[in-house]
């Protein structure tokens, strides 16, 4: 009996936990969005960084757009030559779990950005987008002045 | 080539914690393709660089493992969350005997790719019939 109320009282807290926890699943027949983005604001609230794996790609399959505040990034993924090039006498899959194919991804972002300050690298398969916010948009520290 | 370990995917299921270790794993999504001569694999690892990447293999298990660092850990406000980063662990059973020395791995852009020749026992042969 306690032992239920106790749990009873805690399910909210745990359902919280599972909302915050367990990112984004796509419905059953929907494709989720692709890729997953992780993004943050500088320590020093200055600039937005957004962060996407795209393992197997190279920089020339990589496009990175900013219009506005919208950050767009887009690219085709081709897998699995190496494997069908040897297979003059028979390859079989036993597995294929990687997916391929064009993919766009765009989002808005709250702040207007430095466009031309913008950076991307491309380091192990991980896509770092490093966004300046525009001047008007940066946090600034105002003086008090005494009366 | 079997997989034992639980079938999930960094995209669907995200979160397998290991007992015994308090971090948190992924599943590496795989293809595997099979030859007379070898097995080929690609694993998705983004993140791993090849220092921080372990394959072995020990009795019919092949087990790929990878470390990666933190990239984020003392960042600011986070705005979207939608992946986690961890260790990546998975293994194999392979029934095919295995030339376990030809192993060969390889790390390019956050994949791991492994070319795993049969023992010689396990390759096809063709074998001449003369005529008596």
């Amino acid at each position: 009996m306690l032992l239920g109320r106790m749990l009873n009282e805690l399910s909210p807290l745990l359902r919280l936990r599972d909302l915050i926890d367990i990112p984004p699943v796509a419905p059953r027949g929907y494709a989720a969005a692709f890729p997953a983005l992780n993004a943050w604001e500088t320590q020093d609230g200055t600039a937005l960084v957004v962060e996407a794996e795209l393992p197997g790609l190279s920089i020339e399959q990589i496009d990175v757009t900013v219009l506005g505040n919208e950050l767009s990034i887009s690219g085709e993924r081709r897998l699995a030559q190496e494997a069908e090039n040897k297979g003059e006498n028979g390859v079989t899959w036993l597995r294929r779990e990687r997916a391929q194919g064009k993919f766009t991804r765009t989002i808005t972002l709250p702040w207007d950005v430095d466009a031309d300050r913008v950076e991307a690298k491309l380091i192990n398969g991980v896509l770092t987008v490093t966004l300046p916010k525009v001047q008007s948009a940066q946090p600034k520290k105002v003086k008090l002045q005494s009366a | 080539m079997n997989t034992t370990n639980h079938e999930m995917t960094k995209s669907q299921d995200a979160r397998v914690r290991r007992p015994q270790q308090d971090a948190t794993w992924f599943t590496p999504l795989v293809d595997v393709a099979e030859t007379p001569e070898a097995f080929l694999m690609q694993a998705d690892i983004p993140g791993a660089k090849a220092e921080s990447v372990d394959v072995s293999f020990d009795r019919g298990n092949l087990i790929l493992q990878a470390e990666i660092e933190p990239r984020h850990s003392n960042e600011g406000k986070f705005l979207l969350r939608e992946y986690g980063v961890g260790y990546y662990y998975r293994s194999f059973t392979l029934d095919t005997p295995i030339d376990a020395d030809g192993i060969r791995a390889e790390m390019r852009d956050g994949v791991l790719s492994l070319y795993i020749p049969k023992s010689e026992a396990a390759k096809p042969r063709k074998i001449a019939v003369r005529a008596a």
